[in-house]
């Protein structure tokens, strides 16, 4: 496979994970266009399983690198939303949604590491794959990802619904 | 009897539990009440919580991430790096891109920059004189004034210029580019002094109101100098933040192409 056949295949799956893990389509564009180059110049080879965990480890470890300036940046932007004159604003109505922010509300909820767990899950990953990509048992994958739901729907449901022993 | 926990459970919805396990944990399940609630209530969890985070997808934008990453993977082509894979296989593997138009892309920049460096070149006096003319035009003045932010273009006023500098005397300084072409550079330069400068080719410069300037249109490189004694500021191009000051805090938070103490360059995408 060329690069850009693996661009072509996992450009959509990879944007799909940043874009759940960070919230913010742009930073989500960027990580994974940032992953997929340095996919090249590091030249990762091999096969195609191998290649696919290793640009979600290398955006996982981006989306972390810029975990740290969130805060910043969203203070800015709700301070002082700054667009070009006669630019109109974008239509992110979706994203701005009742149900989007309660979801995303909801993921913040989790640890950071059962939430890049769970959305790979979400994206196929098997638990050997989960458990190399973040170095645990591949027995205790299930338990994490069971976890990580329980917390997500109890942050998500309305209260009085999904109640468990947690 | 032993029931199963919330991860043999998860794992058996899985399908990541082997035929031995598989089949342990459904004889189980045919005799347990708890454990079987248990199981229905983690399978609704999954569902939901897969519903509901799916309602976070957008359309990933791969037309131009596509463009935009093969541009710039050629654009960092290096044979020293990349040597050409001796043999294709059914692994993933790169063929060396467009190293001869680097190269002439290269020699070009060299030459340029050499003839605007030799006092009395042609290049060098053209480049003089478009900033000159620059700086007239965007704040009104006369050639080699230095114009206080007071004196700069009103609200509104545009330049088809080169480039334009100004005194930085209102924070926070805000500096706007919009419609900037994908695969541009744009250099920011910490400098010394209080005077911020903005430079690029098919630009148009703005002041819109105090603190916040305008850059519109440009292509190829954008330079643009900030005063180290800034304190509030913050660089945006094409609706984005790429950098931030804040105190002694510099956020970068664009697509850096190179960085070191005195300069940040992003490549636009």
């Amino acid at each position: 496979m060329d690069f850009e056949t693996v661009f072509d295949e996992m450009y959509p799956g990879l944007f799909r994970y940043c874009h759940r893990l960070t919230g913010d389509a742009d930073v989500a564009d960027d990580i994974t266009q940032e992953t997929f180059v340095r996919l090249y110049e590091r030249r990762v080879e091999g096969a195609e399983e191998r290649v696919r965990a290793w640009l979600f480890r290398t955006a996982i470890h981006l989306v972390r690198d810029r975990h740290r300036l969130r805060k910043n940046r969203r203070r800015l932007l709700e301070a002082n939303p700054v667009l070009p004159a006669g630019t109109e604003l974008p239509d992110r109505a979706v994203e701005r949604g009742e149900d989007v922010a309660r979801v995303r509300v909801a993921l913040d909820r989790l640890k950071d590491r059962d939430r890049e767990m769970l959305l790979l899950r979400y994206e196929g990953f098997s638990y050997r794959e989960i458990a190399e990509a973040f170095d645990v048992a591949a027995e205790s994958v299930g338990t994490l990802l069971a976890r990580a739901e329980r917390r997500f729907t109890k942050a998500y449901d309305p209260p009085g619904e999904n109640d468990d022993a947690s | 009897m032993t029931h199963l926990d919330d991860g043999q459970l998860r794992a058996l919805l899985d399908d990541e539990l082997n035929d031995a396990e598989a089949g342990s944990a459904r004889v189980h399940l045919g005799g347990c009440d708890e454990c079987a609630q248990l199981l229905a209530r983690i399978e609704a969890q999954g569902v939901t919580a897969r519903e509901a985070i799916a309602i976070l997808d957008v359309p990933a934008p791969a037309a131009g991430a596509r463009q935009a990453v093969l541009a710039r993977v050629r654009g960092t082509s290096s044979s020293s790096e990349r040597p050409v894979p001796s043999e294709p296989s059914e692994a993933v593997s790169w063929a060396p891109f467009y190293l001869t138009l680097k190269r002439a892309a290269v020699i070009v920049l060299l030459l340029t920059g050499l003839a605007a460096a030799l006092p009395g070149s042609a290049v060098r006096a053209w480049m003089v004189s478009r900033w000159t003319v620059a700086v007239e035009m965007f704040t009104g003045t006369e050639s080699g004034a230095q114009p206080a932010a007071a004196e700069l273009a009103t609200s509104g006023q545009e330049s088809d210029v080169a480039g334009v500098e100004f005194e930085v005397t209102d924070e926070p300084l805000r500096i706007v580019l919009a419609q900037i072409e994908s695969g541009s550079l744009v250099v920011v330069r910490f400098v010394e002094g209080t005077r911020a400068a903005l430079s690029g080719s098919d630009a148009r410069f703005r002041r819109t109101a105090d603190g916040r300037f305008e850059v519109t249109g440009g292509s190829g490189t954008i330079r643009i100098d900030v005063p180290r004694t800034v304190a509030d500021a913050s660089l945006w191009v094409n609706e984005r933040i790429y950098l931030t000051v804040d105190g002694n805090r510099i956020d970068a938070t664009g697509p850096i192409e190179a960085q070191t103490p005195e300069e940040i360059s992003f490549r636009v995408r």
